[in-house]
């Protein structure tokens, strides 16, 4: 894809929450008739899109390609359903940028869900992801997964978890200024209360950790030139990328390519930023602010070095020292992240890009960015055994 | 009324075949060796992550290994309430790659980078099938 070639033309979602009420369907209408709305564009225009879920299992519903087309009465254009773990959305958006791209497609809708209520253990629901021979039959799931790269992360590059909780304190902060957060009207936190919570994996506490919960989240893609038209902010695609690791926690020791690096960097992450900065023609210094991959503090961190934001091994220091803060260097997760926002694990993809959007047109109210001209958007998914990463640029 | 033998609706429920094609590896740690570079893999792969040849032959790794990062989960997931805290760690076999595997007969406050480790069969969990599933845990190996 040539960069800049596609622009977002509407951005919709729900407040993320947990939702007895509503079934998968209601929050994907909603946010998608969100985004329809919000484009101004008869839905007659669309001729194609993705549905992205990281659980289809919970719902015990696959192939939500055509019965989203069917819902939202888009029948007979192509809707095809993406699971990426919890990068699901950002690659089904890419997916969704290919083809208008390609010039087979001129109005694309992108839709990220997630019902993760429906089921009655929704960390067991995330158990489909690490390795079903050798690994899920442990009973450790991701947060011990990745209390294990914590650790080495803070062995290794010579950081503190204190460091580290900012950036949960930060999501807060954010999340206590974005009404569609489920963190929203809470109290402030501070390092101390973060580091007291009950230990979930040592050494992380329940408030590092990301609230899985219910939500949706949709854009409508068009070509550059025929949002340019339509609206007086065009946010373009500039660059967009995926790249894969290992899945296997311990088949990243010695793993070709991956030199002395292991569990303690977000290698994959590192090759898709590498990739959609060069089809933006863009460096990690241009970036503005950045929508990344918190699903733990630890991560947020972790995906702001691989991206180039921060030196690998330095971004709990510069978080700590209010970087990613909204009068920082790169404010970042500035709806409140997955921590505080919320993480509809198939929605989350799609909602770094509409958060993205939402300051680029300089909504955002609050928490809005100063500077809102180039955004980074990350997605990863598994343990970084796959991310995606957007470069968006406003013009 | 339900009969009490009415059994569960469950969407899938596992064949025992699938965790009988394991067992080799579950229960002695047989991995695979690439034939042309010598690299060693646990999980046994099909294609070399370097070369990408596909003679690649069984590889008995050592019980025995150090442990190379550890934690301990205090939030058992479903199927695992038995130990309300479970220490765990990657675990560098000799002569072999890196497992993830439960710590067991030790405490967290015992475990340290670089202790000496050795493999024994325990449970794993109960499948969807109603079988139990064992497989290698590792405990404190005394160096003579």
């Amino acid at each position: 894809m040539s960069h800049g070639t596609v622009a977002v033309a509407g951005i919709g979602s729900t407040k993320h929450g947990f939702f007895p009420e509503l079934g998968w369907r209601d929050l994907v209408v909603a946010a998608a008739y969100d985004a329809i709305d919000d484009s101004g564009i008869d839905p007659d225009e669309i001729d194609g899109g993705y549905v992205a879920i990281t659980a289809p299992e919970t719902i015990e519903q696959q192939n939500l390609g055509p019965i989203v087309a069917e819902e939202l009465a888009l029948t007979p254009e192509p809707f095809t359903q993406v699971v990426a773990a919890c990068a699901a959305g950002l690659i089904a958006l890419r997916a969704g940028a290919d083809m208008i791209a390609s010039g087979r497609h001129r109005c694309v809708l992108v839709v990220g869900v997630e019902k993760i209520s429906d089921t009655t253990a929704t960390a067991e629901s995330m158990m489909a992801y690490p390795d079903q021979d050798f690994e899920t039959p442990l009973g450790f799931d991701f947060v011990d997964h990745t209390a294990l790269m914590l650790k080495r992360y803070l062995e290794r590059y010579g950081q503190t978890q204190e460091a580290i909780a900012q950036f949960a304190v930060q999501d807060r902060w954010y999340a206590q200024r974005n009404p569609k957060a489920v963190d929203y009207g809470r109290p402030s936190l501070s390092v101390a209360d973060v580091l007291a919570a009950p230990i979930a994996s040592r050494p992380f506490t329940g408030a590092e950790i990301a609230k899985a919960c219910d939500g949706a989240s949709a854009v409508l893609l068009m070509a550059s030139d025929d949002v340019r038209r339509r609206a007086d902010v065009t946010v373009e695609i500039a660059g967009i990328a995926q790249a894969t690791g290992p899945n296997v926690l311990g088949s990243r020791f010695g793993w070709p390519g991956f030199g002395k690096y292991d569990i303690a960097e977000a290698l994959a992450t590192d090759a898709a930023a590498a990739r959609a900065y060069k089809e933006a023609g863009l460096a990690p210094e241009d970036v503005d602010f950045a929508e990344v991959h918190d699903c733990f503090d630890f991560m947020g961190v972790l995906q702001l070095e691989a991206l180039g934001i921060f030196p690998r091994g330095r971004g709990a220091t510069a978080v700590a020292a209010g970087e990613t803060a909204l009068d920082g260097r790169c404010p970042a997760c500035t709806d409140g992240g997955r921590i505080s926002l919320g993480h509809p694990t198939g929605a989350t993809g799609i909602n770094v890009v509409v958060e993205a959007v939402v300051q680029m047109r300089g909504d955002a109210g609050e928490r809005q960015v100063p500077r809102p001209d180039v955004a980074v958007c990350q997605s990863m998914g598994g343990n970084n055994a796959t991310s995606a990463v957007a470069v968006l640029r406003r013009s | 009324m339900w009969a009490d033998s009415e059994p569960i609706y469950r969407q899938a429920t596992a064949s025992p075949a699938r965790t009988h094609r394991t067992r080799h590896s579950r229960y002695r740690l047989v991995g695979s060796r690439c034939d042309a570079c010598d690299l060693d893999f646990f999980p046994p792969r099909l294609v070399c992550s370097q070369c990408r040849s596909r003679k690649l032959s069984e590889a008995p790794f050592a019980t025995t290994g150090t442990v190379v990062e550890f934690g301990e989960d205090h939030t058992p997931l479903m199927g695992h309430e038995g130990r309300s805290r479970r220490p765990f760690a990657l675990i560098e076999l000799d002569n072999g790659p890196v497992v993830l595997a439960e710590l067991v007969d030790v405490d967290f406050d015992e475990v340290h980078q670089g202790a000496q480790v050795e493999a024994v069969l325990r449970k794993w969990r109960r499948e969807s099938n109603g079988l139990y599933q064992y497989g290698y845990k590792f405990r404190p190996r005394i160096v003579p």
